[in-house]
């Protein structure tokens, strides 16, 4: 399925997309490599979190400076990704430390100690899951920083003579008008990932028990945070670039 | 300064708002009837906690808890944590059931509505309203599948409901918003089709290590599933393109009305080739994180890594690849719809 499906996708690029599209799969294989890169990291023994961020900040690095060019749009962004990476690494640390919604539940089908798996590993699965939480929050950062930042710099060539708080308050309203879509494309994702689960949780547990139960708690924490990085990210790069535009 | 004034009125409110609604959910012990207690101490795998709820509100309690480091199944506890704790006359012990939750998942989600509002103000409350109207339907459409209804029915029409609904939140009443809505239903329609013959034609999909699978199932059931996640899965990335591609096409249209079909069509590609990339990317980095935890479990239980790739993430690649072609059709698509229906309105 996998095979057929990837056919179609490669032929409508070649149907539809321009060379700039066919660069987006080329960054796409980059970053599902260095999404390997961080899994192979993590089991030869690197920690998690390391590995995450080296992973991120390449990610990031790709994402924006080969599939665009590196000019001071793409800088701008790549600042705000890193400065939203801190912040948000701080804030899922602490949810995380509280919330014990690392590893599987006991339910799960496929992965359970009956089944031959075994829990005595090396790696702890709290940081696994901060992980997770920042691999998925850094693509959403870079997709709204970017269109920020691009936006911005149009606004700005177009009219030379706004002041740095104009330039701010432009970028805010920039991000008011993709804030949404963001948001939104998290949540189907995310829905969709999880629709067996939601189909598992009606079918066995009460309302209460979902609610507490680690398996949902473990997927909206992960989605609010991505939805949190993705808004914190619209003032923090209205800020840089309000300063950086010249 | 009146506008200033208004603002820091408006934040101290949603301050307020927000602290009362996480000191109820923080507090709100007593509405459950299973009996929860407050981490006090620890020390090693005692645990000293006080019962926050029932008849013995107060009472000191004993608790042990074992875990293993790695925390794959076993949860590490906390000061300040919440059990779900019961008590067995038996024994003559209290034992650890789970743990509370709710107070943290609504923190998050305060924060998240929070800054929607105050970066986003009146989109950002579109967006909330839009998220919690999403998530009602979700719930009811869940309960009337516990009822028995078919999944697949049930997915189609709240694609349709979620898609109009958020269009129109997003955009208001007017032509640009039924341009939008018709080319994210086309094109998710399509996505549906291709994958539809893709899962019924093409080499048998294994269903053993879809997550969560209610057990047991038969293999139309599966298919179903599958098939919805793919529709509603692909929804949010196809409706920010073509709501992209449709704003862009009239705004150039309304300023310019004599515009070739030729300068608008490589306009509005334009247009979608710089925002194309980045959210593939989204999409699969959005997709795949889950796989990690599974991965380095799996490869530590010395499972061959072709086989867990071929397991594990079968499904995850699948709904990237069926968002990417979503993406990558509904430029098209969309640019298509949106000349077709200027052509229309030249004629009449």
């Amino acid at each position: 399925m996998i095979i057929i499906l990837s056919l179609v996708f490669i032929l409508l690029i070649f149907l539809f997309g321009s060379n700039k599209t066919a660069q987006s799969i080329v960054t796409t294989l980059i970053n599902l490599g260095v999404f390997f890169g961080i899994l192979f990291a993590i089991f030869f023994g690197m920690n998690p979190i390391l590995a995450t961020i080296i992973g991120c900040v390449i990610i990031s690095l790709v994402t924006l400076f080969y599939q665009n060019e590196v000019n001071i749009k793409t800088k701008s962004a790549f600042y705000s990704v890193l400065i939203v990476l801190i912040i948000s690494m701080s804030f899922t640390f602490l949810i995380c430390y509280y919330s014990n919604i690392q590893g599987f539940p006991t339910g799960q089908y496929e992965i359970r100690l009956s089944n031959g798996y075994s829990d005595e590993i090396e790696v702890n699965m709290m940081f696994l899951q901060i992980a997770v939480i920042l691999i998925v929050l850094i693509g959403s950062a870079i997709d709204t920083s970017l269109a920020v930042s691009s936006a911005l710099y149009e606004v700005k060539e177009n009219n030379p003579d706004l002041n740095k708080l104009d330039v701010f308050n432009s970028g805010l309203s920039i991000g008011k008008g993709i804030l949404s879509s963001t948001i939104n494309t998290l949540f189907f994702i995310f829905i969709a990932e999880y629709l067996s689960l939601f189909l598992y949780l009606v079918k066995y547990y009460d309302f209460l028990q979902i609610l507490n139960s680690k398996e949902f708690a473990q997927e909206v924490i992960t989605i609010s945070i991505a939805g949190i990085a993705s808004v914190i990210i619209i003032p923090v790069t209205a800020f840089l670039c309000s300063r950086r535009y010249k | 300064m009146n506008k200033k004034k208004r603002l820091i009125i408006k934040l101290i409110a949603l301050f307020l708002c927000t602290s009362v609604i996480y000191f109820f959910v923080y507090n709100n012990a007593a509405s459950y009837d299973d009996p929860i207690a407050k981490v006090t101490n620890i020390d090693g795998a005692k645990i000293t906690a006080e019962l926050v709820n029932g008849d013995n509100k107060g009472e000191k309690i004993e608790l042990t808890h074992e875990y293993e480091p790695s925390l794959v199944y076993d949860e590490k506890y906390h000061e300040g944590n919440f059990l779900f704790v019961s008590y067995s006359e038996v024994k003559d012990a209290w034992s650890i059931m789970g743990m509370k939750r709710d107070y943290i998942i609504v923190l998050v989600l305060l924060i998240l509505f929070d800054l929607l509002l105050i970066v986003g103000q009146k989109q950002g409350f579109y967006t909330v309203l839009g998220l919690c109207v999403n998530v009602l339907i979700f719930i009811f459409a869940m309960s009337l599948f516990d009822k028995g209804s078919n999944i697949l029915v049930l997915s189609i029409i709240m694609t349709i409901f979620f898609a109009c609904l958020i269009l129109l939140l997003i955009n208001g009443w007017n032509r640009n918003t039924l341009l939008s809505i018709f080319s994210t239903l086309s094109s998710v329609l399509i996505i549906g089709v291709i994958s539809t013959l893709v899962i019924y034609y093409g080499p048998e999909i294994s269903y053993d290590f879809m997550e969560f699978m209610p057990q047991p199932h038969s293999k139309g059931e599966a298919n179903l599933v599958l098939i919805s996640e793919i529709l509603i899965g692909g929804l949010g990335v196809i409706m920010d393109i073509s709501i992209t591609i449709t704003t862009c096409a009239t705004e150039l249209i309304d300023k310019n009305p004599i515009i070739s079909k030729n300068a608008l069509v490589n306009s509005c590609k334009k247009v979608s080739n710089d925002i194309t990339g980045t959210m593939i990317n989204v999409v699969l980095l959005t997709n795949i994180a889950s796989f990690l935890p599974v991965f380095v479990l799996a490869v530590n239980n010395e499972f061959r890594i072709s086989t867990i790739i071929k397991n594990n993430m079968f499904f995850e690649i699948v709904r990237f690849l069926t968002g990417s072609i979503g993406i990558v059709l509904t430029i098209p698509l969309a640019i298509f719809i949106v000349t077709k229906f200027r052509r229309r309105l030249e004629i009449s």
